[in-house]
């Protein structure tokens, strides 16, 4: 059975797999945290971000490394994030389930009253 | 840690100090940063603040008298901190369910570590602190016993009161942070309306 993938953790990878903004091309935390707002429309806390970047790693669905750090960030290094097969193909599998389960069906969706 | 801290420091230079000024952008860092602490780290912070200051005021003063301002200072700020830590699970998840669980997390950790302070307490100062006045009751209470020890007898009053009490305060902290969860998935909601 494919991994259940909540609407967050879908925001994230699509962020690493089809980044949208320059920012979010970068790929790591805050680019990626900055492409989930743009992608969700609304602010979005950072440790809920790195949260399930952790989470996601350790299900194998992205990986990371070091990179090297910028005055501006007091010299403190960049975690840069890359989505794997497996993340992949997990967002394949909700998406096959979600069109599967939104077959046949037009929006807008009318009431019964 | 160290990249993460980097990136709220790119936010901050590069966004936030000149968007709100440095006061507000201070507390946006600080917000951030409390969101990156985990609902059990904050136990054990808090327990262990008020744990060691516990120690630390009785080494100082053994026979100071708790006044009410006191008490009173020391629950709003135990209350407040478990408010808060809902408010930021609440905000976080935007489920008041994950609040109470963190305000019943944060709780029983932290007050089960004031409680092993209290432990300590007893054991180093016990000879000094029985003559407390807020120590009456529970002297009388040994004379009464006929128990030959006053620190086994002092130490099993303590289990009795910490195991119901342990239960109590996860209770007291599960509404506090559902509170401050309620709160949070407000703002929440607000902020993305």
């Amino acid at each position: 059975m494919a991994e259940h993938l909540g609407i967050f953790e879908q925001a994230v990878l699509l962020a690493l797999l089809r980044p949208q903004t320059d920012l979010g091309k970068e790929g790591y935390g805050r680019a990626i945290l900055k492409e989930v707002e743009h992608r969700l429309g609304r602010e979005v806390a950072a440790g809920a971000v790195y949260a399930t970047l952790d989470r996601l790693e350790a299900k194998g669905f992205v990986s990371s490394e070091l990179g090297p750090g910028t005055p501006v960030r007091g010299g403190r290094p960049k975690r840069h994030y890359r989505i794997e097969a497996d993340g992949v193909r997990a967002l394949n599998a909700v998406r096959s389930a979600t069109d599967r389960l939104w077959a046949g069906i037009h929006l807008p969706l009318k009431g019964t009253r | 840690m160290r990249p993460i801290i980097g990136d709220l420091l790119e936010e901050y230079r590069e966004v936030v100090l000149p968007a709100r000024g440095r006061a507000r952008a201070a507390i946006w860092f600080m917000t951030q940063l409390a969101g990156l602490v985990k609902p059990w780290m904050w136990g054990v912070i808090i327990g262990l603040v008020f744990g060691i200051e516990n120690l630390v005021s009785t080494a100082i003063s053994p026979l100071a008298e708790d006044t009410p301002a006191l008490m009173l200072t020391l629950v709003t700020v135990v209350l407040g901190s478990w408010i808060l830590v809902g408010f930021s699970a609440g905000r976080r998840t935007m489920r008041v369910r994950d609040a109470v669980l963190a305000g019943v997390v944060v709780a029983t950790i932290s007050m089960s570590l004031f409680g092993m302070a209290n432990w300590v307490r007893v054991t180093v100062f016990l000879d000094v602190i029985k003559d407390r006045s807020d120590w009456v009751g529970l002297m009388d209470r040994f004379h009464a016993s006929g128990a030959p020890d006053l620190r086994s007898f002092v130490m099993s009053e303590y289990s009795r009161g910490n195991l119901l009490s342990t239960a109590v305060i996860a209770g007291i902290g599960g509404a506090m942070g559902a509170l401050g969860g309620l709160v949070g998935v407000r703002r929440h909601r607000a902020s993305t309306r």
